[in-house]
């Protein structure tokens, strides 16, 4: 069950998350989803990571 | 189960649950936005609360705080109870109906009911004194956010993890750089760093190296190899000497015995010899195969055989020549492929130092003219082997050499083996360590971002509650030194809520160590109210909340309970406290909106049941109107609503009264002014609540109802035994009836007695104002 302050939170953070390069505009949909009902797991986060590492060495970025 | 928009409840159906052993129906009043339920103790308050909060939040209610098992829910079932157990809400005509079930109360029917929170009296207590963490658990439904604390956790795992790998991968970075560092060192620690030296060192790869090793076990192979050769034809070139000596020495003794018998004639032994085994495989024979003679073939073999007796010893050694003859061939053949053998032996082994010792550091050096012939088939064979024994002996010289030559390079392959791997591994765990280090930044900034900002938002909700909590708290206790209220996460510990306030100068003190229990309890409600407010609430229960608090103050909290009506569309109340009734009762606050319910006394045969408080002017004027009035009812309670009314006033305007006794009503009149009676008027506002609709003086009906005054004690109190009419007590009943209509507001039924402008007295709502704001000089 979805709570009032996730829900105000949740989108807080996604928006966050994403401008710091973790996700992407395609991934934040499901992002917030997965957010909201407590869905993402270690695993995902560590996907997560590799692949803004990944985004980000072909940006020529440092950010991270 | 989804949350959309507010509703309330319109009905409460009960039936075997809790104390509700028969039927219970409670309807709320759809006009009155506050529902108080009087009832004293073991009245079946809690019952009523507790259907509310199981089937809108689940659990079991007030159970959850007593210890009775992990299987509570069995306990909402009531004693003795012969049916089953039925909760229904009734909200906006939908029933939602709870049943018992083995994991406790399930709801059906719409999927939206209303939001309940309830406080109890218990929680005010853990709110406000519990420890930060036990605080945060009560608070918890209002700020939790727990499925982003279940990310963040995992996040926090993933963290941990990405640690854990990052470690074991530079642990064995390390390992290969210290196995790296052996090596350098015995190298002598060249080119700056290990991985420096062992980088240089496997690019400068000697490229001989490879063949030198195998060249170099194709020498000592074939080096080996004719060694065996060479014994082995010493071997033979024994064998043959020997079979020689022994021939020499069988044709010495037959030449001896040829010269001590000189008839002897070898042929014809021979022949006799050939003779006697022809006639052994022949003894049928009839005729000499010679001469064609007859013969007797068994007797001339036994006259042959006496013949060749006689020359016994020569034929026995002519017999060993023979043999020494064959051994003698035998070993000349053996002879000669041992010199074959050696020869190819040799070639290989020529070859294969020839192919060595083009290596630069080569330890053996041979002249390939020197062994031209090695192997030609038209060369003499004793050149050959002698070439081979030359070979040999010119290896056999540097085989130590070789030896260690070879040893020497199979430590440099061994050892150049190693440093690749290591090399090798040291690369692949800095280049594996270098991504983990990426991950972790990502990982980290993450988790800084999610917990800092369910912090914030945690942080922001608090101290806008914190800001609600202040204003609360200031109209129940206005102008008190106490205040400015701030709760806040602490940030040492997860899910721990600490609670700071203000005593007089002191800053960021403890409430609980500094304040009365009763501003404790005022906290407590005001923290629950201001959550309730700042979170979508539908309904606010507050159970039999009061225990501490001073009239005045519970004077207050109620008109803050009527002001927050906009917050919530309701508002359910219980209480023991009689006078919290009364005050409605007698209208001494906005009883047009709220809803008066009085628990009976409950039993188990008749269970909860509840009536409908009367207000005491309705009461008066039922009795007033009764056919059969009864006249010592109608004074007494004339008298009290009367007196009601006075003491509102006396209230208002400062009246002096009696010290030390309770005022009659004598006193109360007396203590009016003329100046206060001639001015106090009445005005009944427009809905529009700025145009005057009626206005009435005081100073009449004041002074009429104190002339009557006396009936109260005459017929109301005492044994009358008097002449006085029923007509003069209606009279006086109808008077106090009259005051009461006229200063109770038609709108929300309350007294005026608010100073919000200063210049009169108004009602809740401000439809009904009370000139004048004070007495005249």
């Amino acid at each position: 069950m979805k709570n009032e302050a996730e829900e105000k939170l949740g989108p807080q953070i996604v928006e966050a998350i994403k401008a710091s390069g973790l996700i992407d505009s395609k991934e934040a949909k499901v992002f917030e989803e997965n957010l909201l009902t407590g869905k993402i797991t270690a695993a995902h986060w560590r996907q997560y990571a590799e692949k803004a590492a990944d985004r980000a060495s072909k940006d020529g970025s440092t950010n991270g | 189960m989804v949350r959309q928009m507010a509703k309330r409840i319109d009905k409460i159906q009960l039936k075997c649950f809790r104390g509700a052993t028969k039927p219970f129906v409670l309807e709320m009043d759809s006009q009155k936005h506050t529902v108080l339920i009087f009832g004293e103790n073991g009245t079946g308050k809690s019952t009523i609360v507790d259907a509310l909060d199981v089937c809108s939040n689940g659990g079991t209610g007030s159970l959850e705080e007593v210890s009775a098992g992990n299987h509570k829910h069995k306990f909402l079932e009531s004693v003795g109870n012969t049916g089953e157990l039925e909760v229904v809400l009734t909200s906006e005509g939908n029933d939602s109906v709870g049943r018992l079930k083995a994991s406790g109360i399930v709801v059906s029917g719409p999927q939206h009911i209303p939001m309940v929170r309830v406080l109890r009296r218990s929680q005010i207590l853990k709110v406000v004194n519990a420890e930060p963490k036990k605080r945060y658990e009560e608070l918890r439904s209002f700020v939790s956010v727990p499925n982003i604390e279940q990310c963040e956790k995992t996040l926090s795992e993933a963290l941990k993890a990405i640690n854990r790998d990052h470690t074991e991968e530079v642990k064995a970075r390390n390992d290969a750089e210290e196995k790296l560092r052996r090596f350098w060192a015995s190298e002598g620690s060249s080119d700056g760093t290990p991985v420096n030296w062992a980088s240089k060192r496997l690019k400068q790869v000697p490229a001989g190296l490879e063949l030198e090793i195998k060249n170099l076990e194709a020498v000592i192979k074939n080096y080996g190899s004719l060694d065996e050769e060479l014994v082995s034809f010493q071997e033979t070139q024994g064998e043959l000497e020997k079979s020689r000596k022994s021939l020499t020495k069988i044709q010495k003794d037959i030449k001896i015995k040829k010269d001590k018998k000189k008839e002897v004639d070898e042929a014809l032994i021979e022949l006799l010899q050939s003779a006697s085994e022809y006639l052994g495989d022949n003894e049928k024979l009839e005729s000499c195969p010679v001469c064609e003679q007859p013969i007797k073939a068994k007797a001339l073999k036994k006259k042959i055989d006496e013949r060749l007796e006689l020359e016994n010893e020569l034929v026995t050694l002519l017999a060993k020549q023979k043999e020494a003859e064959a051994e003698v061939k035998e070993s000349l053949s053996a002879e000669k492929e041992s010199r074959k053998n050696i020869t190819q032996s040799a070639s290989k082994l020529l070859k294969a130092t020839l192919e060595y010792q083009k290596a630069p550091n080569s330890v053996i050096k041979i002249k390939d003219s020197e062994f031209s012939q090695l192997g030609k088939e038209d060369a003499a064979k004793d050149s050959q082997t002698q070439l081979a024994k030359n070979l040999y002996a010119i290896v056999n010289k540097g085989s130590q050499a070789l030896s260690k030559k070879m040893e020497s390079n199979r430590k440099e392959k061994e050892q150049r083996s190693s440093v690749e791997i290591f090399l090798n591994s040291f690369q692949e765990k800095q280049e594996k360590s270098k991504e983990l280090e990426t991950t972790q930044k990502w990982l980290g900034k993450s988790l800084e971002i999610l917990s800092g900002k369910r912090k914030q938002f945690v942080d922001e909700v608090l101290k806008d509650v914190s800001k609600t909590v202040k204003e609360l708290y200031e109209k129940i206790h206005p102008g008190e030194p106490l205040g400015d209220f701030q709760l806040q996460l602490d940030e040492r510990y997860q899910g721990s809520l600490d609670l700071k306030g203000r005593f007089g100068l002191a800053e960021d003190i403890l409430p609980q160590a500094y304040y009365s229990e009763s501003h404790l309890d005022s906290l407590g409600i005001c923290v629950f109210l201001a959550l309730a407010v700042k979170f979508k609430t539908d309904v606010v229960v507050l159970d039999d909340v009061f225990s501490s608090t001073d009239d005045p103050h519970i004077e207050r909290f109620m008109d803050l309970l009527h002001e927050l009506q906009s917050s919530f569309p309701q508002i359910l109340l219980t209480t023991h406290y009689r006078p919290l009734l009364d005050r409605y009762r007698y209208e001494r606050g906005p009883v047009g909106k709220i809803q008066l319910v009085e628990l009976l006394v409950w039993s188990i045969g008749e269970g909860v049941r509840h009536t409908k408080s009367k207000l005491a002017v309705e009461e008066l004027k039922i009795n007033v109107d009764a056919v059969s009035m009864d006249r010592q009812v109608v004074g007494a309670k004339s008298g009290v609503v009367l007196e009601s009314l006075l003491n509102h006033f006396s209230i208002l305007y400062g009246l002096s009264l009696p010290v030390g006794k309770r005022p009659t009503l004598g006193n109360y009149f007396d203590a009016f002014s003329s100046k206060l009676k001639s001015k106090l008027t009445i005005e009944k506002m427009e809905d529009d609540g700025k145009t005057t609709k009626e206005l009435k003086e005081l100073k009449e009906l004041i002074d009429k109802l104190n002339t009557f005054s006396w009936v109260r004690n005459q017929v109301g109190a005492h044994f009358d035994f008097s002449s006085l009419s029923d007509v003069v007590v209606k009279e006086f009943g109808q008077c106090v009836l009259n005051l009461a209509g006229l200063i109770a507001c038609d709108e929300c039924g309350a007294l005026p007695k608010k100073n919000r402008s200063g210049s009169y007295f108004e009602c809740h709502c401000s439809l009904t104002r009370l000139h004048p704001i004070q007495i005249p000089d």
